[in-house]
């Protein structure tokens, strides 16, 4: 396969991860908290279109839409009954939700067994640029994702609640001085989060199989896209999952995939020691 | 004993201190007032090596401090009192005074350091001091507030700085409580250089030698309190304020 | 009157010691070779306590160092007879030069301590250089225990791949396989050594300066302490201990494989911790045995849903006891201890107190 290949592929990669880097992102970002079930939203989202397209046989856009509203549910839930009570004590939140991740690993290894569950991609056929060869599929993802980030940065800059959002993350307590209910902007910022996961989750069915334990490597990856790209900044995870999403597939042709995990870990390792703030963070303050 | 040249730090476009020079004798208790936004406690984060100076100098006995870590400006004998009460709440009062002993902070002296009836004593000393001393095994998290502040005073006579910095000691406290504190600072401290930034007048007017006024991050007056209520710019920016207030 | 004498951890912990040392005089050998398994547990739960239960450091890949400890010893006793069989297949006719060491095998025993401390020191030294949040340990360290899981899947020709290692016998040193008994105390009077560490290591000014540290980092700062060092020391110092138990687990188990490397086992030492009671002394006794011994009740009965309960228990610990099952005990017990202290002081010179108040300040 020719580099260029491998480039075009990586694109792809690249947009699946900046649409769970997204979600994952606005949490940390604003609520300062990292979701540890982030990943099993995902697979959620995969579990909610495996049921929507293979078993109930709808469009695949149906099913996209129900998993982004049923992992945004997921997400409002969980931030009303658990997460609200930690706000403040982030190791706490990560345990807590480490624990969720187990609890609906397992919820979902109880309903739909262990094994992998399919769903048809619902476009076929391969795009054919000169030498390289892209799946109709992946160009829709890339194309979904840049939606995304696109959507993402309207509501965060030109809506009343993006506003509120980013200056919640920047002084809590002068947000509720002003009378901004900081409670319902975390309550909605999770469950915009979590719906990206699920969203995310939708798109990967088709191309990986559906399985319990299919959000771990996503929740890993998606991290380490954050931390590349530098937290709270929207171009920051734009270029950290561009980067993630090259290197990785680059890496893996020459050197095997548990070679490119090394490398990116040690790549990753070496960021937080000399440029913590990420790699593509503007400067601030 | 410390003086601060050219000092200017900026974030963003906004300069916070701008070229500020100042200084501190030994022995003396110094008290630096200004208006919101003065860039007080930025001063005493440049002091204390939480914030780095966009530019200029700080010396401090002979040396120059400018960018060195907190740890570090802490091991040359500046210690500091924050704003809100910074103690270790799952730790017992006197666990929290322990902690805070100078010279015991490289890893291995750590390890191996003896509790000796020395330091027994002192800690009992302090905690009689701050007047802790028959609560010493409750739990930080537990004191009232005034308590916390009393406790972290207390920390910084464990610690034994030569330079001590308090960012409004007495924040949160009942008139009662305020005035005991500004006695057992006098007290207590008597021999060293103190840095206090504080609002509260009847406070300043309890402790005060010498008053340093900021504004906008520049120097504006210094001298005795009398003298500085009679400084026709001061009253401008500052007291005027104070009285509406 | 012991609890009063001794104190509420060393009379539980004496009261734990008798018991797992009279143990196997009335088990059957499968319970003994059982409880043995869980006493190694129990020092891989003392290393965790020390990064996340009192430095506040969450390591979520803790199951590496394990790994590392054990597969060191593993492999130690599979080169003995020369190429072992799962080398050979994949056409290895010579030990590899690397692992020529650990045909020795007392070097292979200071190996084994020394890479896991040695890899936590170095990642360490990495993470806590910079001043990042905790949050960035956990996720490094999970991201971690994933990739030494693959690396050791991939690499079948010298770690044995997905099936692990098997087969191995009984005694580190010597020739003749040690017996089941004899190996169970020399395991329990290990984890009785690290326990003794690890309350010295707590109750010492170092160990006071790390609980700081978890309880507010910045401060610490202006108080002369660099947070980075210890934070490392306190890895390394954990991450050996953990090689330390996972070293007298392979012979205990008589296999070591992957899975005992990497996300499950690291996610299993967390949940006992937390239902335990990190940051407690005999957090990790109380969890270990707890949880396991209801695991080995209900898993082969109701195995999906008792992991069910795992996940759903973790959430409640979190919001409703964070000290766990064990913190929650001494912290009443410290409670009613103060109470009585004061009340009797007060009854007695209440008024002296009320007037030297006045006089002080």
């Amino acid at each position: 396969m020719g580099i260029m290949q491998q480039v075009a592929d990586g694109i792809s990669v690249a947009g699946i991860l900046v649409i769970i880097a997204l979600g994952l992102g606005i949490t940390f970002g604003v609520m300062k908290i990292i979701n540890m079930a982030h990943g099993e939203l995902i697979m959620i989202g995969a579990y909610v279109t495996y049921l929507v397209c293979t078993e109930g046989k709808m469009p695949f856009v149906l099913g996209m839409i129900v998993s982004f509203l049923v992992t945004a549910l997921v997400g409002l839930l969980l931030e009303r009954f658990v997460l609200r009570r930690l706000y403040g004590r982030p190791l706490e939140t990560l345990l807590a939700t480490f624990g969720i991740s187990l609890f609906l690993q397992q919820l979902i290894r109880m309903l739909f067994g262990p094994d992998g569950k399919s769903v048809v991609s619902p476009f076929q056929g391969v795009l054919m640029i000169g030498e390289v060869a892209a799946p109709y599929f992946r160009l829709f993802i890339v194309a979904i994702a840049i939606v995304m980030v696109l959507t993402t940065a309207y509501v965060m800059h030109k809506t009343k609640f993006g506003i509120q959002l980013r200056s919640v993350s920047q002084n809590r307590d002068m947000c509720e001085c002003l009378g901004i209910n900081t409670s319902k902007v975390d309550a909605y910022t999770f469950g915009f989060g979590a719906g990206l996961a699920g969203l995310a989750g939708s798109i990967l069915a088709p191309i990986k199989s559906v399985s319990p334990t299919m959000g771990l490597d996503y929740l890993i990856d998606s991290f380490m896209v954050v931390v590349l790209g530098g937290v709270g900044s929207l171009m920051g995870t734009l270029f950290g999952s561009a980067a993630m999403g090259e290197s990785n597939q680059l890496l893996t042709t020459f050197m095997g995939e548990t070679g490119a995990k090394i490398v990116v870990f040690l790549l990753i390792i070496l960021v937080i020691r000399f440029k913590p703030e990420g790699l593509f963070r503007m400067e601030r303050r | 004993m410390l003086q601060t040249i050219g000092l200017t730090v900026q974030f963003g476009g906004f300069k916070a201190i701008s070229d500020l020079d100042f200084s501190v004798n030994r022995g003396e208790l110094r008290v630096i007032l200004g208006p919101n936004g003065a860039g007080k406690t930025t001063l005493m984060d440049l002091i204390t090596g939480k914030t780095k100076p966009t530019s200029g100098r700080i010396v401090y006995n002979g040396r120059e401090i400018a960018g060195l870590e907190p740890f570090e400006t802490a091991k040359l004998g500046i210690g500091r009192k924050f704003q809100n009460p910074h103690v270790f709440d799952n730790m017992t009062v006197s666990e929290n005074i322990e902690v805070a002993f100078r010279g015991f902070h490289r890893v291995f002296k750590a390890l191996f350091y003896k509790k000796s009836r020395e330091i027994k004593e002192r800690i009992n000393d302090i905690l009689i001091t701050i007047n802790l001393d028959h609560q010493s095994e409750r739990m930080a998290a537990s004191l009232s507030h005034g308590e916390r502040q009393w406790l972290e005073i207390g920390m910084l006579l464990a610690q034994d700085p030569e330079l001590i910095i308090l960012d409004e000691p007495t924040a949160g406290m009942t008139a009662d409580e305020t005035y005991k504190t500004g006695e057992l600072i006098r007290s207590v401290f008597k021999d060293r250089s103190v840095i206090v930034v504080e609002h509260d007048m009847a406070f300043v007017r309890q402790i005060a030698d010498i008053v340093t006024v900021l504004h906008q991050g520049r120097f504006l007056a210094e001298g005795p309190l009398s003298e500085i209520e009679r400084n026709a710019k001061v009253q401008e920016v500052y007291l005027k304020e104070d009285a509406h207030a | 009157m012991l609890l009063k004498r001794l104190g509420i951890n060393e009379t539980f912990a004496a009261l734990a010691l008798v018991f797992l040392a009279v143990f196997p005089m009335f088990a059957s050998e499968f319970r003994v070779e059982l409880m043995g398994k869980f006493i190694v547990f129990i020092l891989f739960a003392f290393s965790l306590n020390l990064i996340w239960g009192y430095t506040g450091l969450l390591s979520l890949g803790h199951a590496v160092f394990f790994g590392l400890g054990g597969y060191v010893l593993a492999l130690s006793y599979s080169l003995q007879d020369g190429v072992p069989s799962f080398m050979a297949r994949f056409n290895i006719e010579e030990i590899p030069l690397l692992m020529r060491p650990l045909l020795s095998t007392p070097l292979a025993l200071l190996l084994g301590l020394l890479i896991p401390a040695l890899l936590a020191g170095l990642i360490g030294y990495f993470v806590f250089k910079s001043r990042v949040s905790g949050v960035y340990f956990s996720i490094i360290t999970l991201a971690l225990a994933k990739l030494f899981e693959m690396l050791i899947v991939n690499m079948q020709a010298y770690t044995g791949g997905f099936n692990g290692l098997m087969g191995l016998p009984r005694f580190p040193v010597g020739g003749e396989p040690m017996d089941l008994v004899p190996y169970y105390y020399l395991v329990l009077a290990v984890t009785a050594a690290a326990f003794l560490f690890t309350r010295w290591l707590t109750h010492s000014h170092f160990g006071k300066v790390i609980k700081s540290i978890r309880e507010d980092e910045s401060r610490i700062r202006f108080l002369s302490y660099n947070p980075a060092n210890y934070k490392i020391f306190v890895f390394a110092v954990s991450g050996l201990l953990a090689g330390l138990a996972g070293m007298l687990y392979v012979p205990m188990n008589g296999f070591i494989s992957p899975q005992d490397s990497g996300i499950a086992m690291s996610t299993s030492l967390v949940i006992w911790l937390a239902i335990g009671g990190r940051g407690t002394l005999m957090g990790p006794i109380v969890g270990v045995l707890i949880v396991n011994w209801l695991s080995n009740l209900l898993s082969e009965q109701y195995p999906t849903l008792w992991q069910l309960i795992l996940g759903g228990v973790m959430v409640l610990i979190v919001l409703y006891l964070p000290g766990g099952i064990y913190g929650a005990v001494e912290s009443w017990w410290k409670d009613r201890g103060l109470r009585k202290k004061y009340a009797a002081k007060e009854d007695q010179e209440g008024e002296a107190v009320l007037y030297k108040e006045s006089e002080v300040l």
